[in-house]
């Protein structure tokens, strides 16, 4: 039976520090599928290959970690969790310790607790650590171990200065190197589990340090925004760039008229940050409590996400007659997703020469901004100039692309901050809200409660799924739930990596008059196999490149959905901190349920949306004016540095 | 401008994968040879260099850091002296060489002279601990070198006279031959014999003549051959580690230049016994000067049909040898790090389980053993498991290769049978006056003169055969102060206990040095010396404490409560 | 019936491999290190013996093999290990380097192993 890195699998050779190899076996009934370890003292038995800390974590005991986590491969460094294996002369780092036979495990003898409290009192004396100012205080990882142990004094020093200073110069992301304890999440975030790179280990000894590519600012590096290392970081070493204070100016200045916009994941997962479990959506209480913040209006993002099903949607059957009848070969099929800032800066960096594949559709955030700015000014009579356009976003990405220079068609920056489901979460505490307290309230027309289409744009398959309920209602005119029970469009949902699914189109039905000036008739379709995929975390997105780039299966597909962040939005890097897989399914829980209760489901049969055709973009989807404010372009940026 | 420079840059990069291959592994060497080319790995180069081999540039830059001889930040001069400040010549007087370097050439160490001629840097161990203090220009070696020889050799230097005035490689001083070293194996012969066996016989016979791994840990090798040798796989490995940079060691440097051929032959019979068809000599970059006439060396056998396809005529037996550079790490020595040093990575070890044997180079099966091993598994091979076992102890049989350096009469290399005893080995060296010996190197422990009847074997003291003779009027803490010195510098910085362990033993002494450490604190270190020892990721982050914590156990009294002279 | 020596320092396995085997209408003796199990099979003269590979030393099993045939013990081998899956490598019989009758990784079917054993009592 080979052994595999959950993460860091075949796909990059010999990665080997990081790469641990994990087993475990699939038959537990067969002999020797199961191994009987002792930790202190109780017996259990597991399957072979169970590490150590997985073992104890069934058993309810508690092993301190600093590097470990579930989403990354093994590394082994920081040696918090050590145990004392009996036979063995020295401690072992129960992440790393895959069990193989029988053994004896003690989590809290004398040598385990003095090597954890040296271990801990010396990441202190590295560590600046000013608390009170941290934007982790209160949920930090380091912080929490020091009080779990007891630190009164640091026994070996501590560092009342910074010495290197944060870097400002990102967007989205701030780093602050006083704080980093060198537990190399970061890098295996960036390298393995997003294979973007921009953090390595740099020099030796005690010159080691975790750096960017010749030590340039955020802002210089290829970086795509992720955010990723920001949810993983166990201190604050790294974090958001956060835009509460100019939006709290912004409120209070009474010429301004403040709207906010929130996307479907932060619902999902503010609750986390007011001590509730996750995998409760607090949709309806978070807008009476953004009322009571100050914005002046609240409106949901799925509104434009249904949007951007329509405006997307029709672009790729446009593309489709391109490919299909008139076998043009710059159609460039499959048609990519657009909606995920980390993953468009992703392709532009990695991949510049597939840009033409990647749809022209603005995504929800940025097509929402330029409404506001212009249809909603124009409805209102209000100055655009006066409107401030904040978004709650999952998403640190957003911060940047909000900045994109590109991304001002209604005359003015369409949106002007990029809050974070955490930032929101702190602007509440800080107004003394108890969120979960709040009465629920509506969102604001004229753009009204979105579909249940919108909402799941928050987890991975979540467009791709709000794509095919929409184009296959609208091109066969059947119903999707004939298809797919409660319209539920199961293949495409769930964690794998890379996902696949096939939809024939047995009949087609008349054209909608939404889409009339743009092709005759449906006939064309008839027979095909719609065929999609859908790619979370840029790794998995890389491999579908280079499948496409190979002429592999995924070459043959007509649309792909891709989302930068592990999980789709709903484990976005500006959601709350921690984040595993366990979390992100509970969050995704939450966004179908509020799916499933949305009295309309899907994109098209959104009436804010039909409005906006009929009022303001008068030409239909696709058309001039949605050209202008809803669609854009995008840069070839390459991966050079210097 | 830029462009052409880029152009020619991706030129010469595609030239040097035609030469180490298109993978990761051949990170290494071609920063190695484009540090020769350029001086200085540019952020161009180095990204270039990346994503020629389909990797992160960031991930070059972490590789290149890491080792001391590859340089991003400053353009190096056309001579880089390095002067060792490890132990043994530091003991010899390291500090008024030093100090004589930075008058000639008016710069400091670590900088570079203005003209662009000399860069002056410290470096650790050059394995001529017998002859220091040593310095090393570029790939020019120069022993027992006094205040007064420096300005002629910086003269000599600025009319290129190096070539022309020292030997190439610099004679290691053989005090005491024994029975491996007496050998007197014909060329070729190690092997043929060998070769007459089937693979398991070779394996039995290393196994019965108990044969232990040489390098210190003692693992026995026929266990390492048996698991790689049965393991089913097309493609496996044989690795020499020759990454001797354990302070006061210098006996594989003198094999790999006096044994050669012993060494290829024991290679080549690893090779044929686990299945091999591919050997690596992983050479430290501080034996750079060696690398001439080790791949002579290497082309003579294969001129002779004891290196390439169908060895010796045995059908189907292939197996080649291919040299690669260290690149100044010391942590390379153990074996997981080295692996991953060869592979184009940091050289961080492993975690384990999985062990080093199961999990080789690029996956794939590979043992890997010292110079001396290799050398010791030929003669066994051809002169039989029983005259091995003759030497040594119960269980540890054989002689062992000692380099001798420090306050004794007759530093060198001397070859003795296991389970000699410290006073012994000292009478024999002419240090009988020691007040302590330091056997195992850095991470090795540091003997007292009430101890010295203890065994040198692996029940007992193991070590690699380093041996640091300290005289009465050494300063011990000075002593401790040189190895902490050398740990914060060199480990490998992944994991906690060694990278801040380290450092913070090391401020201790400098406490300890101005007489302003408590027995409080003092115990507090001592206590963090444990888990150290106890909790860190690899061997060598475990016994790096081992000197400090020896030191301050046996001569408490000698370090407490100084009063510094007033500077 | 056959009389079977099993030599594995894991006693929980012995144990579930035991109970399987004694079901299957076999004998069974076991001992727990490679110097234990020579010395077994001078004394019980075994018809099959089941061998683990990593004990003492990790590869005990592999010299034991060795050891056996080199004392002309002529009765089948079945060599069952866990060697492959710990350390990622493949493992299999082979005339020189690991002269075992079968080699099957652990962890083992109930039933296969019971075919396993009845194959080389049969051969």
């Amino acid at each position: 039976m080979p052994m595999k890195c959950k993460v860091c699998d075949d796909s990059r050779g010999a990665k080997s520090t990081a790469g641990q190899r994990i087993c475990t076996p699939v038959d537990t009934d067969a002999i020797g599928a199961m191994i009987k370890v002792t930790i202190d003292g109780r017996a259990v038995e597991v399957p072979m290959g169970t590490t150590i800390l997985d073992a104890a974590r069934m058993m309810g005991i508690r092993i301190p970690t600093l590097c470990y986590h579930d989403d990354l491969c093994i590394s082994g460094v920081c040696r918090i969790c050590v145990v004392e294996v009996e036979g063995m002369r020295t401690l072992q780092a129960s992440c790393a310790f895959p069990i193989t036979s029988p053994i004896k495990v003690h989590t809290h003898t004398r040598k385990v607790r003095q090597a954890r409290r040296h271990i801990l009192d010396l990441m202190l004396s590295k560590h600046y650590g000013e608390c009170y100012s941290c934007v982790r205080n209160n949920n930090c990882e380091l912080q929490s171990l020091a009080e779990e142990y007891g630190v009164d004094f640091y026994r070996f020093g501590h560092v009342d200065k910074p010495k290197t200073g944060r870097d400002n110069s990102s967007y989205a992301i701030v780093r602050d190197m006083d704080k980093c304890i060198l537990c190399r999440r970061c890098v295996r975030t960036c390298v393995d589990l997003q294979e973007v790179g921009v953090f390595e280990a740099m020099g030796k000894g005690d010159r080691t340090e975790i750096g960017t590519f010749m030590d340039k600012p955020m802002i210089e590096e290829i970086c795509i925004n992720c955010g990723q290392c920001i949810n993983r970081c166990p201190t604050g070493a790294l974090h958001a760039k956060d835009p509460s204070d100019e939006i709290w100016a912004a409120i209070d200045d009474p010429k301004k008229h403040v709207v906010i916009q929130t996307a479907p994941a932060p619902r999902s997962a503010i609750g986390e940050c007011f001590g509730l479990e996750p995998g409760h959506a607090l949709t309806f209480e978070m807008n009476t409590a953004l009322r009571y913040c100050g914005f002046d209006k609240v409106f949901d993002t799925n509104f434009s996400a249904d949007l951007t099903i329509i405006e997307e949607g029709t672009e790729l059957l446009l593309r489709l007659y391109r490919a299909l009848v008139n076998k043009d070969p710059s159609a460039a099929v499959p048609q990519f997703t657009s909606c995920s800032p980390g993953w468009v800066k992703y392709i532009e960096h990695f991949y510049p020469e597939m840009l033409p594949h990647v749809s022209s559709a603005k995504s929800p955030q940025q097509m929402f901004g330029a409404l506001i700015k212009t249809y909603y000014a124009q409805i209102h009579k209000i100055d655009p100039a006066d409107i401030v356009t904040v978004a709650l976003m999952p998403c640190t990405a957003k911060k940047f692309e909000c900045n994109r220079p590109e991304m001002r068609d209604s005359g003015f920056k369409d949106v002007d901050y990029g809050l974070t489901t955490r930032e929101l979460a702190q602007m509440m505490k800080e107004t003394g809200i108890e969120l979960t307290q709040m009465e629920k309230s509506d969102f604001d027309d004229p753009f009204g409660t979105a579909t249940g289409s919108g909402v799941i744009f928050g987890a991975t398959g979540g467009v791709m799924e709000a794509a095919i309920r929409t184009v296959y209602e609208l091109v066969t005119g059947d119903f999707i739930e004939n298809l797919f029970e409660k319209a539920r469009v199961l293949p495409v949902r769930g964690f794998e990596g890379i996902r696949r699914a096939e939809l024939p189109i047995e009949k087609v039905g008349p054209v909608p008059d939404l889409l009339k000036p743009l092709v005759p008739n449906w006939d064309w379709v008839k027979g095909v196999t719609l065929k999609v995929a859908v790619a979370h975390g840029t790794a998995n997105a890389k491999k579908v490149l280079e499948d496409i780039k190979a002429g592999g299966p995924l070459s043959e597909c007509h649309f792909i959905e891709f989302m930068a962040c592990p999980g789709g939005c709903l484990g976005g890097g500006g959601m709350p901190i921690p984040t595993s897989e366990e979390i992100r399914a509970a969050r995704a829980r939450a966004i179908y349920q509020e799916d499933e209760s949305s009295a309309v489901r899907k994109s098209h049969l959104n009436p804010a949306v039909t409005a906006l055709y009929e009022k303001f973009l008068k030409e239909g989807p696709c058309g001039h004016k949605s050209h202008h404010l809803l669609h854009t372009e995008y840069t070839a940026r390459g991966r050079k540095v210097v | 401008m830029q462009l052409v420079e880029r152009e020619k840059l991706d030129k010469r990069i595609e030239t040097l994968k035609q030469c180490y291959g298109n993978d990761r592994s051949a990170l290494l060497p071609i920063l190695q040879d484009l540090q020769a080319e350029y001086g200085l790995l540019t952020g161009l180069i180095m990204q270039e260099t990346a994503h020629a081999l389909g990797i992160h540039p960031v991930e070059v830059e972490g590789v290149a850091t890491f080792y001391s001889f590859l340089r991003t930040d400053q353009k190096q001069g056309k001579y880089v002296i390095r002067l060792c400040r490890t132990i043994s010549c530091d003991l010899a007087g390291k500090a008024r060489v030093a100090r004589q370097f930075e008058n000639e050439l008016g710069i400091r160490f670590g900088e570079t002279t203005k003209d662009g001629l000399f860069t002056l840097e410290y470096t650790n161990c050059l394995g001529m601990c017998d002859q220091g203090p040593a310095v090393m220009i570029n790939d020019r070696l120069f022993a027992k070198v006094t205040p007064q020889m420096v300005p002629q050799i910086i003269m000599d230097c600025r009319q290129d006279f190096l070539k022309t005035v020292f030997p190439e490689i610099t004679p290691s001083d053989v005090q005491k031959e024994g029975p491996i070293l007496k050998n007197a194996l014909p060329f070729g012969e190690g092997l043929k014999k060998a070769l007459t066996l089937s693979r398991s016989d070779v394996i039995a016979t290393i196994r019965e003549a108990g044969l232990k791994g040489r390098g210190g840990a003692g693992f026995p090798t026929a266990t390492k051959w048996q698991l790689a040798g049965t393991a089913v796989s097309d493609t496996k490995y044989v690795v020499c580690n020759a990454d001797e940079g354990e302070p006061g060691t210098f006996k594989d440097r003198y094999l790999l230049h006096a044994q050669t051929d012993l060494l290829l032959a024991g290679m080549t019979i690893a090779g044929y016994a686990i299945g091999a068809q591919k050997g690596y000599l992983y050479l430290r970059g501080e034996y750079l000067y060696l690398r001439k006439h080790l791949e002579k060396s290497i082309e003579k056998r294969r001129q002779s049909g004891l290196l390439g396809k169908d060895i010796q005529g045995k059908k189907g037996f292939s197996f080649d040898v291919e040299l690669r550079l260290g690149a100044g790490a010391y942590i390379c020595g153990e074996e997981t790090a080295l692996i991953e040093s060869l592979e184009g990575q940091r050289g961080e070890p492993r975690n384990r389980p999985p062990f080093p044997v199961d999990t080789g180079f690029m996956g794939n099966p590979t043992i890997v053993n010292n110079v001396e091993t290799f050398i010791d598994a030929a003669i066994i091979c051809a002169k039989g498991p029983a005259w091995f076992a003759e030497y040594g102890t119960e269980k540890s049989k054989g002689t062992k290769l000692f380099s001798i350096s420090g306050d004794c009469k007759k530093p060198g290399i001397y070859e003795l049978p296991f389970g000699i005893t410290v006073q012994e080995l000292l009478e024999e060296v002419g240090g009988e006056d020691a007040k302590a010996v330091q056997i195992g190197g850095a991470s090795g422990h540091c003997i007292p003169a009430p101890e010295f009847k203890r065994n040198i074997a692996f029940e007992d003291i193991s070590s690699g055969g380093s041996i640091i003779v300290f005289g009465k009027n050494r300063d011990m803490l000075q002593v401790a102060k040189n190895f902490m010195e050398f740990f914060t510098e060199e480990s490998c910085g992944q994991c906690t206990p060694c990278r801040e362990g380290n450092i913070k033993i090391l401020e201790g002494i400098e406490l300890l040095e101005k007489g302003r450490c408590s027995t409080s604190y003092l115990n507090e270190l001592i206590r963090l010396g444990e888990t150290m020892q106890l909790a860190s990721k690899c061997g060598l982050g475990q016994s790096s404490p081992n000197a400090f914590l020896s030191i301050v156990e046996h001569f408490k009294n000698e370090i407490l409560g100084r009063v510094p002279e007033a500077v | 019936m056959a009389n079977i020596l099993i030599v594995d320092d894991d006693q929980d396995f012995v144990e579930a491999v035991k109970s399987v085997l004694v079901s299957g209408g076999h004998r069974v003796v076991a001992a727990y290190s490679r110097e234990t199990g020579m010395d077994a099979v001078k004394k019980e003269n075994p018809d099959l013996m089941i061998l683990d590979v990593m004990m003492e030393q990790p590869d005990d099993g592999f010299a034991m093999a060795h050891d056996l045939r080199k004392a002309e013990f002529k009765k089948p081998i079945l060599m069952l290990s866990s060697v492959g899956t710990i350390s990622g490598m493949t493992f299999d019989k082979d005339s020189d380097m690991n002269p075992v009758d079968a080699f099957e990784e652990k962890p083992i079917k109930p039933e296969r192993l019971l075919a396993k054993v009845k194959e080389l009592l049969g051969a």
